[in-house]
């Protein structure tokens, strides 16, 4: 079942060309910087981009940084939410259902291929950052190699990779919240489209409060609230304690949402 | 005489024995304050063609849908090839062919793509013989030269056939088909109409055929369910439902002097047309014929499906009227359509009859009106078997002849026959052996009755069968199909 469904994603023109979009902004983003050579002045603009300019093997890092707010979210948020709910307008539901696939394992099927899907751009991003970043910017030769860290000492090459890595783990894990709001979402209704909307609005709630003062007290908890906590990972030595929180609140947020999907969607009567 | 199973004869060959294919004892689904199925008992034995009837919004696809655990019952069980749904539905409903409401299939994709995805999404499908298992289906529903073109480029008809194909996919031992032949063209319908006798005949494959196309049903089905408003209205063979009124419908070039022939026995006459209350068809074509007159066409009148079917339901759910619930009027739009019109004198005081001569009744090839005694027919009502063959065949119409000695049931004083329109409801329909029979169109005959498909499960199409044979004339031409494919 994991299979057909993975099959049915990759097969699927919509998933390619929505990689190709979130990989063009930081690819575009990366071309305007190489031509005017005018970075973001340190503190400002998207993380990382003012220190790209030096050295292009943090350019993925930047990548992630730029794609992360909006265009990561808003993707798997359409993938999600048509999990299901594309099903169900497409009329496949009912034959899935009735073939039968089962319904918990059609859903977990379903979050096996989201996760799939975000693990593709993700990886996408930052291999698409790296050729690009360093073809531009160079790979910081002058400076020795190293890369300098976002807290100011150096990094090796080797250290960077493999915060690179568990960066894309912790973007890819930051999705989730996302993924299973749409998910859950995505069993309520029969429209994609809803579902997906809906997914953002919790999105874009959540980052609308954290601007708000007089939200504070639920600010720990607002699914969007770690989400650049990547960025300390680029620390020397690595700041986790935000990290490590981000990572317990998004499971939470999964946890409870996937569970109200499953409920839902193993007692619904399929009517589409 | 009781209603007892005939000893043999009766099974079509294929796994047909065991457990009812589908049963469902008090089945509800209620949605808030709609109850959308009130306790529904199916009960459909293998190997059977069951034509499920309603109107729109009566709860026929709540209910198919209940059988294929799509939707929850409130109340009630279903079992599935002798398995609770939903609990079992992994167990089983491999083993069962679907096609719900519309066909559905990833557009972007071809034919046998999707028939692949469908089919390794659940148990049951060998990924060894899936190509094969694909081809075939694809073959047996016309759709063999597809190719990979992606399905939102499809016709409507062929949709319908891939789906079609998608629900035979597994060989399935029950085939649940809501609306089959929906958006397919006159010869689609008839292809799929033989496919799927062809499958009950030589795989002795269950079908269960959601319908309210009444034609469809009266030309598959051997029994038959009405639902009305969630309820089940009517369960019984096709042959009981379509009884005989105790009217002959016959035309002549002189019908001055068959109505003074005729004298009290006349009916309705309207032109050369002249409706008559007798119960021997052939009695009376003699009658006349002794008289010198002449008979150009003398038709034993019969109730039609459509008849049954109005008779025992209220109307339709999608018809929304401003004050009074309109019991009379979705009837009498149905009435007037199609080939009936001719049939009825324009308005006058008495409600016209509302029946049409059964297309089946004009006459009888050779050969037919001779019943077949042997596996075929046994009547579960109390009357002659011999009379019983007429009423098993689907409508059809057959070159004209004479009717010799047709033997006819007999029938109860005419005068209280006066079927159509002021039926109200199922237990007045006239039972159609007459007085010797309680009017139980309702009631449930034991398991073995229906004909067996040798005999009911006629071709429907009148053109291209001859008289003479019937699952011999199909074996002929479809079968060696069927037959290579299976070995393929």
């Amino acid at each position: 079942m994991i299979g057909v469904e993975l099959m049915k994603m990759l097969r699927r023109p919509r998933t390619w060309v929505v990689i190709a979009l979130i990989d063009a902004l930081p690819t575009l983003v990366a071309f305007l910087l190489a031509l005017t050579d005018v970075g973001p002045r340190p503190g400002t603009g998207p993380a990382f981009l003012s220190a790209v300019l030096n050295n292009g093997v943090l350019f993925p890092a930047a990548a992630l940084a730029i794609v992360l707010p909006l265009f990561l979210p808003v993707s798997v948020a359409i993938v999600s939410g048509d999990s299901i709910a594309g099903e169900a307008q497409a009329g496949t539901l009912r034959y899935l259902l009735a073939r039968p696939a089962g319904r918990t394992r059609l859903l977990v099927a379903k979050l096996v291929t989201v996760l799939v899907f975000v693990a593709m751009a993700v990886v996408v991003v930052v291999v698409t950052g790296y050729f690009v970043g360093t073809s531009l910017f160079g790979t910081g030769q002058l400076a020795g190699g190293n890369i300098v860290s976002v807290s100011g000492e150096p990094l090796s090459p080797h250290q960077a990779a493999l915060r690179t890595l568990l960066a894309m783990a912790y973007v890819a894990f930051s999705m989730l919240g996302v993924a299973a709001m749409a998910v859950f979402l995505s069993t309520l209704t029969d429209s994609p489209l809803a579902a997906a909307m809906g997914a953002l609005a919790f999105l874009v709630a959540s980052s609308l409060l954290l601007t708000l003062d007089a939200a504070d007290s639920i600010r720990p908890y607002l699914p969007t609230r770690y989400w650049l906590a990547f960025v300390d990972l680029f620390r020397q030595p690595i700041l986790w304690r935000d990290i490590v929180r981000g990572v317990g609140l998004q499971s939470l947020y999964v946890a409870v949402l996937l569970g109200a999907a499953w409920a839902n969607f193993s007692t619904k009567d399929i009517k589409s | 005489m009781t209603a007892t199973p005939p000893p043999s004869g009766r099974v079509p060959a294929g796994p047909v024995t065991g457990p009812a294919a589908i049963r469902t004892v008090g089945l509800t689904k209620r949605y808030g304050s709609v109850t959308a199925v009130d306790g529904i008992e199916l009960d459909v034995p293998p190997g059977d063609i069951y034509g499920f009837l309603g109107p729109n919004g009566s709860g026929k696809t709540t209910t198919v849908r209940m059988l294929l655990g799509l939707v929850l019952p409130t109340a009630g069980t279903v079992e599935v090839l002798g398995a609770r749904i939903p609990k079992h539905a992994r167990s089983v409903l491999h083993r069962v062919g679907a096609l719900v409401e519309a066909p559905a299939a990833y557009g972007h994709l071809g034919a046998r793509a999707n028939l692949s995805i469908m089919d390794a999404a659940g148990p049951g499908g060998s990924r060894r013989t899936r190509r094969a298992r694909i081809d075939q289906a694809l073959e047996q529903v016309g759709l063999a030269g597809v190719g990979r073109r992606p399905v939102k480029a499809y016709s409507l008809g062929m949709r319908q056939r891939l789906g079609i194909a998608a629900a035979l996919l597994r060989k399935p031992d029950l085939l649940i088909l809501d609306e089959p032949t929906n958006g397919l063209d006159p010869r689609g319908i008839q292809e799929i109409r033989r496919l799927l006798l062809d499958l009950n005949a030589s795989a002795g494959t269950t079908i269960f055929l959601s319908s309210h196309l009444l034609a469809e049903v009266e030309h598959l089905c051997k029994r038959v369910g009405v639902v009305d408003r969630g309820r089940l209205v009517l369960q019984d063979s096709l042959a009981a439902l379509r009884a005989p009124t105790g009217s002959v419908v016959l035309r002549t070039p002189d019908p001055e002097w068959a109505v003074g022939v005729l004298d009290g026995d006349l009916r309705e006459r309207s032109g050369d047309r002249l409706v008559v209350r007798a119960t021997d068809p052939a009695e009376l074509n003699a009658r006349l014929v002794g008289h010198g007159i002449r008979i150009t066409e003398l038709t034993e009148q019969r109730r039609t499906l459509e008849e049954v079917v109005l008779a025992a339901t209220t109307g339709s759910s999608d018809r929304v009227d401003a004050a009074v619930p309109p019991t009379v009027g979705p009837r009498a739009e149905v009435l007037s359509t199609g080939d009936s019109a001719w049939d009825r004198p324009p308005a006058g005081p008495p409600v016209p009859l509302p029946t049409r001569p059964a297309r089946d009744t004009f006459s009888w090839p050779a050969g037919r009106d001779t019943p077949e005694p042997g596996p075929g027919w046994q009547p579960s009502r109390s009357e002659p078997a011999r009379s019983e063959p007429a009423r098993s065949e689907p409508a059809r119409s057959e070159p004209a002849r004479s009717e010799p000695a047709r033997p006819e049931p007999v029938r109860p004083a005419p005068d209280d026959r006066r079927p159509g329109q002021s039926q109200p409801g199922l237990g007045s329909q006239p039972s159609r052996s007459g007085s010797a029979q309680p009017p139980d169109g309702r009631s449930q005959p034991g398991p073995g009755w229906q004909p067996s498909p040798s005999d009911s499960a006629q071709p429907p199409d009148d053109a291209e069968v001859d008289p003479g044979g019937s699952a011999a004339d199909r074996a002929g031409s479809d079968q060696p199909e069927a037959r290579s494919e299976e070995s393929a």
